[in-house]
C-alpha cells in the first residue's frame, strides 16, 4: 500500500529544517552529571569483574576459584560449575530476537572464542573484585584448529547462505559487462572492527522483592526487559530495564549481551544488588563487532559513461554459533540504474563471539567495495568519478524497478562539489603538490536505507502547559530528547522550556530498537499522533456546551498563539485545559507505517520486537543519500596520510534539528575516515585471538586528525516515507566515507588501495613498487 | 592488583637504602607502572615514590657551563617548555612535545620517560602466555605474531619489541651521560649504556644496567652546534597521542659545506634508544648532499632484520633520517 502524507509546514506545524537546538544532555556529559548505568545510585552493591579464557575453543576441565575466593570481600565466583542449569534461552537477534550471540553465560565449561567470560567475580570492592577475576585458575582442554580470521589460512570455506539471504538477480550481468566500453574486476576486504563507545558495558543489577531491575546500556529498553524475563522467567511486568542516559551504543548496545544475565544471576544469588565493570579490555569479546568481508566487485561503464552492470559477491566473517548475514548487496544493486545486477552472499564461521551490527552494518564494507571499483571505472574511462555517477543516476531503482520515494543524490553530489570546488581527479596522480605533500581529491556517494517501524509514545499536558512526552526509548546520542521536545512544542504550540522528556526507562510507553537510523523517525510519528490526540481531546472539550469554544465546528479548530482558535473566536489553551477534570490531559500516541501489519504492536508491547519496513515496501524504495568530497594529503618522504579537508552533502528530509543533525552527520563522517585510515581490530592467527584490545593501540582519529570538515544539509520534502516526512541520518555519514579516502588517495599517489584499513606501509609498497 | 607497602621518601639516601630491598620498584610519576601494575606485568611487594624527594637538583633544568642537566623528575612538559632546552637543544624539546598528550606530560618525570617498557601487547597482558608457546622473555615480542610496530635494528632471531619512547633519541644522539645515585654511592653512564640490547643481557630482566637501588638523578648534555641545531621528526598513524612508526633525533654542526658534526638518533625501529653511528660516520667530513643523504640512511639500516609485518620499517626508517637531515640542512646554522 502506498503511503502518502502532507508533510508540508502547513501541515505539520514544523519546519522543513528544524531550529539547531544544543544537546539536552550534552551540558550533563561533559559535567560529569549525567548518570550512566555503572553509576546507578544502588544502596549496598557489591562489585563485579569479569574472568575471560584466553584459549580460543577447547573445554574447561578444571576450575580452581580457591586463591579467587581468598581475596578479601570476595562474596561470589560464578563460574559454570554453579551457574543455574535452568534459565531460558534467549532467541539472538539474528533469529527475531533481542539476544547479542547464543553464547549466553556460563551454562557449560566450553570455551568457543578467544577472553570468553568464564567466571565472574563478586566481591566489596571494585579493586577486590578485579584483584580475585585474575586468580581464578583455569585447566582447559584446548581444542586444535581455532580460527578467529576470515583471512587465515586455516579459514573454513565460505559457505553460500543463499537460502537465508536470497541472491539478487536481473538481466544479465556477464552479456552486460561483455558490451561494457570499461570494465573493472577487483576484490576489496574490510577488517574486524570495535565500536569501542566511550562509555563501557557496565551493568548495575538488583532484586527487589523478587522483582528484577537492571540499569544497562541499551539502545532497547523493551527488548531488554523482555529478555530478562525470558532468561529468568519472569513475566516483563516483574522486570524493569533503565539506562537514564548511554555514552555511545553505535550498534553495541543494540542486542543484549550476555554479561546482563550474569550480573543480574550474580545479584540473586548474592541477594544484593551488583555493578559489573566491562572493562575496555573486556568489551572486544564481552559484546559484538563489525565483521570482516571481503566483496568480489565487476562493475561496467558504457561508452557514454554511464553504469551498465554490477556484479558484487559479499563474503564476510560470522560465528560458529550464528549466522549473521549483513547482505551489501541489498544495496549496491539499487544504487544506481543498472542494466543488471547480480548480488550474492556468503558467510565464513569463526571461533569469535557473534558479529553484530556496527554504525551502517551493511553498507560501510560494501559501499567502501562499490564506491572505489566506480572510481576506478570512471578513472579507466578517463571520465569525472561524478559525472559518472551522475549519469547513472535514477528515478527508480533496478532490481524491483520502484521509484525512489525522493532521491537526491544528484543534489547532494553538485551541492558537495561545488562547495569542495572539486575539479575532477588530476590528470596524472600525483600532480597535485602542496607545500611538498601530495595532495589527491575523491568522492564517494553515501547512502543509507529508511527503516521504519511501530512506536508508542505517551504525551501529557497540565493546565498550566507543562507538557511531558515519554517513550521508552534511547536517547544514544542523536538528540532524540531534543526532537520529541521540539516536535511536542511545536505542535502543541507551547514554548519549548514547557516540555520535559523522559526516556529510557521500561516502564514507560513501550519501542522498538534504537538501531537502523529509524528512532527518531519512528518515534516523532507516534509523538505527533499523542499530541494530536491532545488537541482533539482540547477541541471537544472546548466546543462542547458550555465549553469556551461551544457551537463551533470541531473540525474547523486549530491551536494558534498559545490558544484554540474557531474563527474569530479563541479559547486560551491554558483555560481549556483547566477545564477538563483534573486539569491534565494524557493520551498515548501511535505510528505504525502503512506497510506494516498494525497488529503487529502487541509484539511490540511484550517484546519490543516490531516489524521493519526498510529498503523496499511494495510501492517504493527508500533510502537517504549523500555525497562525501575529500582531500587527503600524503607525504612522499614519511609516507604519513593525512585528511585536512571534507566535505559532505546530505539530504534526509524533514530535518528536526539542524545542529543534532549535523552533529550526527560530522561524528559518522570521522568514524568514516577511523574506518578508512585507522581501526583495525588485529587478530593474532597462531591464538585466534584479538591482539589490540584497548584504546591505546586500537586507533580512533584524534582532534588533530580532522582540520577542517562541513557539511551541506540538503533540502528535501519526502510525502511517502512518515507523516513526519523524515529519514534518518545516524548511519547515513559513515557509508562512503572509506572509499572517498581510498580514491582520494589514488589520487595523490596512483596507488590502489582495496583493503581496510589504507596505512602508510601500504602507500610506501605502492609507491616503491 | 596485589597489595603492596607504598613508601614515600623525602631523600635521595632514604630512597635508594629503600629501593635495594627485594621487590622493590620506583614510582616517578607512574604513567606506565601503574598500567603495568594493573595487568599484572609488575607485581612490586615494594612502592618506592620518589615524587617528594627533597633535593632541588632534581627538579631542575639547568646550564653547567657548556653542558646541558635535566633533573630526573623534571616533567616532561617541563623540559618541553623549558627556554634553554629549547635554545640550545631544540631536539630533546621537540621530542617531549610530540611524545604522548597534554596530561601525561604533566604527570611522567624525564626518569620514569627514558625507562618505559615496550608497548609491545604481547607483554602487557600476561595472560598471552597461557596460548603463546613463549621464550623466556616476556617482553620480547613476537616474530610469529602481530609486530607490525616491532623493530629492526638491535633485534635478535626471537627478540623485536621496539623501545617505545621519544626523548631517548635524543639523549643518544647527544651522548648524553646518565647521573646516577645508589646504595654504594654516585656513578656516571654514558646514556648509550643505560639500556642493555637483547642479545646482551645477562638475564630476561636485565633491561638497563641500573642496580637494585640506583636512581636516576640527572641527564647530562653537553652543548655544541650540533645540539643548538637539532630536530626531531616522529612519523607516525595519527596527528598526535600515538608512539612513533619511525622515528629521529638529529643534529648537525657544518663547516663549509662539510658536514663537521652530525648526530642520529633513531626511535621506532630499534629495541633500544638508538644511535645511528654508521650513518653519522657515512656523513661527516663531506657535503650534505642527497646521495649521502641516501647512503647514510641505508647505513643505518645495513644490519636490519624484519619480520612478518614490519619490513616496511627500514624505508620508512631512511626516509625519516633523510626528513630530519633535509630540515636541518635548510636551517640556518
Amino acid at each position: 500500500m502506498a503511503e502518502t502524507y502532507d508533510v508540508s509546514e502547513a501541515a505539520t506545524g514544523l519546519p522543513m529544517i528544524g531550529a539547531p537546538e544544543p544537546r539536552y544532555d550534552g551540558r550533563l556529559k561533559v559535567t560529569g552529571q549525567a548518570v550512566y548505568a555503572a553509576d546507578a545510585p544502588v544502596s549496598g552493591a557489591l562489585h563485579a569483574a569479569l574472568v575471560l579464557a584466553p584459549q580460543a575453543r577447547g573445554t574447561i576441565t578444571a576450575i580452581d576459584t580457591g586463591a579467587a575466593e581468598a581475596v578479601p570481600g570476595v562474596r561470589l565466583v560464578l563460574t559454570h560449575e554453579n551457574f543455574p542449569p535452568n534459565l531460558g534461552a534467549v532467541t539472538t537477534f539474528s533469529a527475531g530476537g533481542v539476544a547479542q550471540s547464543s553464547w549466553q553465560g556460563f551454562e557449560s565449561p566450553e570455551i568457543r572464542f578467544a577472553q570468553q567470560p568464564v567466571a565472574l567475580v563478586v566481591a566489596d570492592t571494585v579493586e577486590n573484585a578485579r584483584e580475585a577475576a585474575k586468580l581464578v585458575e583455569l585447566t582447559v582442554e584446548a581444542a586444535d584448529g581455532a580460527v578467529a580470521s576470515m583471512f587465515a589460512d586455516a579459514a573454513p570455506a565460505a559457505r553460500d547462505i543463499g537460502e537465508a539471504v536470497e541472491p539478487i538477480e536481473v538481466g544479465d550481468v556477464d552479456a552486460v559487462l561483455s558490451g561494457a566500453a570499461h570494465v573493472v574486476e577487483a576484490r576489496y576486504t574490510t577488517p574486524i572492527q570495535h565500536h569501542n563507545a566511550i562509555e563501557l558495558y557496565g551493568t548495575t543489577a538488583e532484586w527487589r522483592a523478587g522483582d528484577l531491575v537492571v540499569h544497562c546500556p541499551s539502545q532497547w529498553m523493551t527488548g531488554t526487559r523482555a529478555s530478562l524475563a525470558t532468561k529468568f522467567g519472569l513475566p516483563v511486568e516483574r522486570v524493569r530495564v533503565v539506562a537514564a542516559v548511554t555514552g555511545g551504543g553505535f550498534g553495541s548496545k543494540a542486542t543484549v549481551m550476555a554479561h546482563t544475565f550474569l550480573a543480574a544471576q550474580a545479584a540473586r544469588m548474592v541477594g544484593r544488588p551488583v555493578k559489573l565493570y566491562v572493562s575496555r579490555h573486556d568489551m572486544f569479546s564481552a559484546g559484538s563487532y563489525r565483521p570482516q568481508s571481503t566483496h568480489d566487485i565487476r562493475v561496467g561503464v558504457d561508452a557514454d559513461g554511464r553504469l551498465t552492470a554490477l556484479g558484487h559477491h559479499q563474503v564476510q566473517q560470522t560465528s560458529r554459533m550464528d549466522d549473521v548475514p549483513l547482505p551489501g548487496t541489498e544495496m549496491t544493486t539499487r544504487m544506481y540504474g543498472w542494466d543488471a545486477v547480480r548480488g550474492t552472499n556468503a558467510l565464513v564461521s569463526t571461533d569469535t563471539n557473534t558479529p553484530g551490527f556496527m554504525r551502517s552494518p551493511a553498507e560501510v564494507p560494501a559501499f567502501f567495495a562499490l564506491e572505489s571499483a566506480i572510481d576506478e571505472v570512471a578513472l579507466a574511462a578517463g571520465r569525472d568519478p561524478v559525472e559518472v555517477r551522475l549519469a547513472s543516476d535514477s528515478a527508480t531503482e533496478p532490481v524491483g524497478g520502484l521509484p525512489w520515494t525522493s532521491r537526491s543524490l544528484a543534489e547532494c553530489l553538485r551541492v558537495g562539489a561545488a562547495s569542495f570546488g572539486w575539479e575532477g581527479p588530476s590528470a596524472e596522480p600525483g600532480s597535485r603538490i602542496r607545500d611538498g605533500l601530495l595532495i589527491g581529491h575523491g568522492v564517494a556517494s553515501a547512502m543509507y536505507p529508511v527503516y521504519s517501524s511501530a512506536a508508542v509514545a505517551d504525551v501529557r499536558m497540565g493546565s498550566d502547559l507543562s507538557v511531558r512526552v515519554s517513550a521508552a526509548v534511547q536517547d544514544i546520542g542523536g538528540g532524540t530528547h531534543n526532537v520529541l521536545s521540539q516536535t511536542a512544542a511545536a505542535i502543541l504550540g507551547v514554548p519549548l522550556e514547557n516540555v520535559t522528556v523522559e526516556l529510557g526507562d521500561s516502564e514507560l510507553a513501550p519501542n522498538g530498537v534504537a538501531g537502523g537510523s529509524r528512532q527518531t523517525a519512528s518515534i516523532t510519528g507516534a509523538v505527533k499522533d499523542a499530541c494530536d490526540r491532545v488537541i482533539a481531546r482540547l477541541i471537544t472539550v472546548a466546543t462542547a456546551e458550555g465549553g469556551p469554544l461551544a457551537g463551533a465546528d470541531p473540525a474547523a479548530v486549530s491551536v494558534s498563539g498559545g490558544a484554540l482558535v474557531a474563527g474569530d473566536r479563541s479559547a486560551p489553551l491554558r483555560e481549556v485545559v483547566g477545564a477538563v477534570p483534573f486539569g491534565v490531559v494524557n493520551e498515548r500516541g501511535t505510528w505504525v507505517p502503512a506497510s506494516v501489519d498494525r497488529s503487529s504492536i502487541m509484539s511490540l508491547y511484550r517484546r519490543g520486537a516490531t516489524p521493519l519496513i526498510g529498503l523496499t515496501t511494495d510501492t517504493h524504495a527508500r533510502s537517504s543519500f549523500g555525497a562525501h568530497f575529500v582531500e587527503v594529503s600524503v607525504d612522499p618522504v614519511t609516507y604519513e596520510i593525512r585528511v585536512p579537508r571534507l566535505v559532505g552533502a546530505f539530504a534526509a528530509g524533514r530535518i528536526l534539528n539542524e545542529m543534532t543533525t549535523r552533529s550526527q552527520l560530522m561524528g559518522g563522517m570521522i568514524w568514516g575516515v577511523a574506518s578508512a585510515l585507522h581501526e583495525q581490530t588485529e587478530v593474532d592467527n597462531r591464538a585466534a585471538r584479538f591482539v589490540n584490545a584497548d584504546l591505546g593501540e586500537y586507533f580512533v582519529p584524534v582532534n588533530a586528525d580532522i582540520p577542517d570538515l562541513s557539511i551541506e544539509i540538503v533540502p528535501e520534502e519526502d510525502p511517502h516515507i512518515g507523516p513526519m516526512g523524515m529519514k534518518g541520518v545516524g548511519e547515513l555519514g559513515i557509508t562512503g566515507m572509506a572509499a572517498a579516502v581510498a580514491n582520494a588517495v589514488y589520487d595523490a599517489t596512483g596507488v590502489r588501495l582495496r583493503d581496510l584499513p589504507i596505512r602508510m606501509e601500504h602507500v610506501l609498497q605502492g609507491m616503491r613498487a | 592488583m596485589n597489595p603492596f607497602f607504598y613508601e614515600r621518601p623525602t631523600t635521595l639516601a632514604d630512597a635508594t637504602s629503600r629501593a635495594v630491598e627485594p621487590g622493590a620498584m620506583i614510582y616517578a610519576g607512574g604513567t606506565t607502572m601503574l598500567d603495568l601494575m594493573k595487568h599484572k606485568v609488575y607485581q612490586p611487594e615494594r612502592v618506592i615514590d620518589i615524587t617528594r624527594l627533597r633535593e632541588p637538583g632534581l627538579r631542575e633544568v639547568r646550564r653547567d657551563g657548556d653542558a646541558l642537566v635535566l633533573g630526573a623528575l623534571v616533567t616532561m612538559h617541563q623540559a618541553a617548555e623549558d627556554a634553554v632546552v629549547k635554545a640550545e637543544a631544540p631536539a630533546i624539546s621537540e621530542s617531549l612535545w610530540l611524545a604522548a598528550t597534554q596530561q601525561l606530560r604533566h604527570m611522567a618525570t624525564l626518569g620514569g620517560n627514558v625507562l618505559q617498557r615496550t608497548r609491545d601487547p604481547y607483554f602487557r597482558d600476561p595472560s598471552w602466555q597461557a596460548v603463546i608457546t613463549r621464550n623466556d622473555r616476556r617482553d620480547s615480542g613476537e616474530p610469529e605474531g602481530a609486530n607490525r610496530l616491532g623493530a629492526v635494528l638491535g633485534t635478535t632471531e626471537t627478540f623485536l619489541a621496539s623501545y617505545p619512547g621519544d626523548m631517548a633519541q635524543s639523549l643518544a644522539a647527544f651522548g648524553a651521560t646518565v647521573e646516577i645515585t645508589g646504595p654504594d654511592g654516585d656513578r656516571t653512564l654514558p646514556f648509550a649504556d643505560l639500556h642493555v640490547l637483547p642479545a646482551n643481557r645477562e638475564t630476561p630482566e636485565q633491561v638497563t644496567r641500573l642496580a637494585p637501588g640506583e636512581i636516576i638523578t640527572a641527564f647530562r648534555v653537553d652543548l655544541s652546534p650540533a645540539t643548538r641545531r637539532s630536530t626531531y621528526v616522529k612519523v607516525r598513524d595519527r596527528s598526535s597521542y600515538a608512539f612513533a612508526n619511525a622515528s629521529c633525533a638529529a643534529g648537525l654542526a657544518m663547516d663549509g659545506d662539510t658536514v663537521a658534526d652530525v648526530r642520529l638518533g633513531l626511535g621506532g625501529v630499534a629495541t633500544v634508544p638508538w644511535r645511528a653511528t654508521a650513518a653519522e660516520d657515512a656523513l661527516r667530513g663531506g657535503p650534505l648532499n642527497d646521495e649521502r643523504m641516501q647512503a647514510a640512511a641505508e647505513a643505518a639500516f645495513a644490519d636490519a632484520r624484519t619480520f612478518h609485518h614490519n619490513a616496511f620499517k627500514v624505508p620508512l626508517g631512511q626516509n625519516t633520517i633523510i626528513r630530519a637531515l633535509t630540515i636541518l640542512r635548510d636551517m640556518e646554522g
